[in-house]
């Protein structure tokens, strides 16, 4: 019993597809879907089931030349029936415009089928009417070359890509090669063709809503270069194409006629777009698209005369053979060679991609620390429509060991420079002593301040001048310097003399040693020396007057007498005035 | 009262000299030092800092300032304080030592223009000396002068008098050439202001308008010559006699 179910329903299942393979179809077909007024018109209501009571529609626009024509085509292949049943009719347009051919309606089994309305498309009359099973004709309304381009707005240095496909119908095929007559020139772009390898693809696809094939004949991956209204010039091909007659040869397969038909692939315009000149980096040169930015060095501890590498790397997909990487700058003490420049770049439909590096190689002639500053890289971004800047970090090269002072490379070079020349071979440590200056001084130089200061060491000169003066004019007076000095003369030497003068004796005594010691100090005499044959001799030497000389005598004599032979005839007071008197003449004399 | 006056100048001048701040100023200093020491460096710095703010300076305290942003790779700032220090010490061969070293490590190398021999005079003899030397010195020729006059009159012999009447002469001609040289320097001073490029690489332009073309470019820690000032432009002029516009905001004025 269960056995029997399952038969059963595997029957079910196999017997659905043949209920679906009796599907009634009636379709409308128009042999042109564009002609001109003066042209004809052929369309056939096609339908894969025997059915009755065929109802054409009103054919609104058109008049009917002839129809309905009725045939009825049935064969078996390989067991298979195939079945068709067609009412065609000939129509003349009536005027310019759309017309829409309406629904014609069919009956199989009791029910109703309608087929599908048609649009046509009629223009100004034609000089040559064509006629719709012209081999040309239908060879030039079945192929088609097109060229998509993927983005007819780009921004400069955008990726653009442009594919050439070569659609062809099912009713005409191409069997033998085709010739290129005119390639493309894309002035103002740069541009990379990517060459189909091997055996040409065949896809299926759609153009104008229809069912084509086509094989992409090639792709070319453009980066505009200029701003505006850019035109890619077509690709022109001569294209052998087979067309199906309706001719049948003795086996009964149609007849082919061989059409040679030069397509081309219509001129295209792109637009160009510039890239926004708003927050544009200074150091942008043109890079478009998505990139990483890099640099790197080989090592950071070196000596002075190794070399080092110093690489800079770009990464990423867009123009990348379009823009400069930017150019370190690197310390004056490092000799720098020309960069070589690495390019590792593949391009694909969707552009260029890969990486784009310049690797330096520089020898440090001197030691030191020495910081590579960094570097940075900015590009438009298309899809977020942006500058993006991209900055490395900075590298610390150090240089152990080396000369310090500079390369004689390099001092040849800069004889004139206020670089100098450094004696120690080592960077000097800091200062452990400081004395402090006030940071802003006030100004002292120059100001009023500063010329007082001058003018005060100045005000000496006459200051000294007039003290002196003043002291001249005081020392000046003769009469009284005299008399001053007498004074004085008198209270050195006769001070002891003026004090004994009640005692006689005592007075002469002192009177007389006064003399003395004035006249060892006057004339220079040693005391032994000092007899009256002496003093007169020195005094008459010294121009003194008889006068002065007989009086000082006679003063000497009189003391001697008052001291030998004491007698009170003596006048102190006398002999006083005379030794005031003489000492001040001799004193005045000697001058 | 002028004799008072000159007193009180006197001895503000010494307090001027000595003691502002003498204690705190080498305590920070000192700090500083110890810090630079255990390779604190951006500390040491923010002390040296603090000793700056409070009124003095030194060419030692510039000189340590510039060794440390030295060893923080900031060599902008580092030939900022060089350059600073050698103002007040032009002749400390330490200071012109440790600056070559960062000046290898510049990118610009600005070849100067050649000078004559009395250019060079010129230039050393402003430079000789500072503005406040020149000063005392001129003070000192002054009270010479005014002391040998004196004497001429107070000495009596030939020989004394042709001494002083010599050195009266040649001490007004000393006083002559410092106050002469003291104003040369003071001039020198004004004309001729400097700054240090702290951007990283900037352009100089020809006019003061970033629409104005870009002449050349200059990198960190290259000196530069003032000239005038136009909102925020300034002219330049390097020692190999380029000249051009840059934004102020990119220099540090010495």
């Amino acid at each position: 019993m269960r056995v029997m179910a399952k038969w059963i329903f595997y029957v079910v299942v196999l017997m659905i597809p043949m209920g679906l393979g009796a599907q009634v179809e009636f379709t409308a077909k128009v042999s042109k879907k564009k002609l001109g007024l003066n042209e004809r018109l052929r369309i056939d209501f096609e339908m894969n089931q025997d059915g009755d009571n065929f109802e054409p529609p009103s054919f609104e626009g058109f008049r009917v030349l002839g129809g309905p024509n009725q045939s009825i085509s049935n064969s078996w292949i390989n067991g298979k029936r195939s079945y068709s049943k067609t009412y065609s009719f000939f129509l003349a347009p009536l005027k310019k415009g759309v017309a829409t051919i309406g629904q014609a309606a069919i009956e199989v089994d009791g029910e109703r089928y309608k087929s599908l309305p048609v649009e046509v498309v009629v223009t100004e009359a034609v000089e040559i009417p064509k006629d719709g099973n012209n081999a040309d004709y239908l060879a030039s309304e079945n192929v088609h070359l097109v060229a998509e381009v993927s983005n007819t707005n780009p921004y400069l240095n955008e990726a653009i890509t442009v594919v050439y496909k070569l659609y062809v119908s099912n009713q005409v095929s191409i069997t033998s090669n085709w010739r290129e007559i005119d390639s493309p020139k894309y002035a103002d772009f740069w541009s990379q063709n990517l060459d189909q390898k091997g055996q040409l693809q065949i896809y299926e696809g759609q153009y104008r809503g229809e069912d084509y094939r086509y094989v992409v004949l090639r792709t070319a991956v453009l980066y505009p270069q200029k701003t505006g209204e850019l035109s890619i010039e077509p690709l022109t091909l001569d294209v052998p194409i087979d067309v199906r007659s309706n001719r049948r040869d003795f086996f009964g397969r149609f007849m082919t006629t061989r059409v040679n038909k030069t397509i081309s692939a219509g001129r295209r315009t792109i637009n160009v777009k510039p890239l926004p000149l708003e927050n544009r980096p200074e150091d942008f040169t043109g890079a478009v698209g998505f990139f990483d930015f890099d640099s790197s060095i080989s090592r950071s501890e070196l000596d002075a005369q190794e070399s080092l590498e110093y690489s800079v790397t770009v990464r990423g997909e867009g123009n990348l053979k379009l823009f400069e990487l930017p150019k370190p700058q690197f310390p004056n003490a490092f000799e720098v060679y020309e960069p070589a420049r690495n390019d590792k770049i593949s391009t694909r439909t969707s552009g260029m991609r890969g990486s784009v590096s310049e690797v330096y190689t520089l020898v440090p002639q001197n030691q030191g620390t020495y910081p590579l500053p960094p570097l940075s890289f900015s590009y438009f971004d298309p899809n977020l429509e942006r500058y993006i800047t991209k900055t490395t970090q900075d590298h610390i090269v150090s240089v152990i060991n080396g000369p310090a002072q500079e390369s004689a490379l390099q001092n040849n070079e800069r004889a004139d420079t206020n670089l100098v020349v450094v004696d120690t071979d080592r960077f000097s440590y800091i200062k452990l002593q400081s004395d402090w200056l006030a940071r802003n001084p006030a100004p002292w130089f120059g100001t009023w301040a500063y010329w007082r200061w001058v003018l005060g060491l100045l005000i000496f000169l006459p200051l000294w001048f007039v003290l002196s003066a003043i002291r001249n004019r005081y020392l000046g007076d003769t009469a009284s310097r005299d008399l001053r000095k007498r004074k004085r003369l008198i209270a050195q030497y006769l001070s002891q003399a003026k004090a004994e003068q009640q005692n006689p004796t005592a007075f002469y005594a002192a009177l007389e040693r006064s003399l003395h010691l004035f006249l060892k100090a006057q004339l220079k005499l040693e005391t032994s020396g000092l007899s009256k044959e002496n003093i007169r001799a020195l005094m008459t030497q010294r121009t003194l007057t008889q006068d002065a000389i007989d009086r000082l005598i006679g003063l000497i004599e009189r003391c001697e007498r008052a001291r030998y032979a004491p007698t009170t005839a003596v006048d102190v007071q006398n002999d006083y005035n005379e030794a005031q008197e003489v000492i001040a003449l001799i004193n005045n004399t000697k001058r | 009262m002028a004799r008072g006056l000159y007193l009180w100048v006197f001895i503000l001048l010494f307090a001027a000299q000595n003691g502002h701040g003498q204690g705190q100023s080498d305590n920070w200093f000192d700090q500083g030092n110890q810090l630079y020491k255990n390779e604190q460096y951006n500390e040491a710095i923010l002390r040296w800092e603090a000793v700056l703010e409070s009124g003095v300076h030194s060419a030692a305290i510039y000189y340590n300032m510039a060794n440390a942003y030295y060893h923080l790779n900031d060599l902008a700032s580092s030939i900022y304080y060089y350059e600073k220090a050698l103002e007040l010490s032009p002749g400390d061969g330490e200071i012109k030592a440790n600056r070559a070293y960062v000046q290898n490590a510049l990118v610009d190398v600005i070849r100067e223009q050649p000078k004559t021999l009395f250019q060079k005079w010129d230039e050393a003899s402003a430079q000789l000396l500072s503005v406040n030397t020149w000063a005392w010195l001129g003070l000192f020729f002054m009270g010479l002068f005014v002391f040998v006059v004196i004497r001429f009159n107070w000495v009596e012999t030939p020989a004394a008098k042709r001494f002083s009447f010599v050195m009266s002469v040649l001490s007004i001609m000393l006083f002559a050439a410092s106050i002469y040289l003291g104003v040369k320097t003071q001039s020198y001073k004004q004309k001729y202001r400097w700054a240090i490029v702290f951007a990283q690489e900037m352009s100089v332009r020809s006019g003061p308008r970033l629409s104005d073309e870009a002449l050349f470019e200059l990198h960190a820690g290259t000196k530069l010559r003032l000239l005038q000032t136009q909102d925020e432009w300034q002219e330049i002029e390097l020692a190999d006699g380029r000249r051009g516009w840059v934004s102020s905001q990119e220099i540090k004025a010495l």
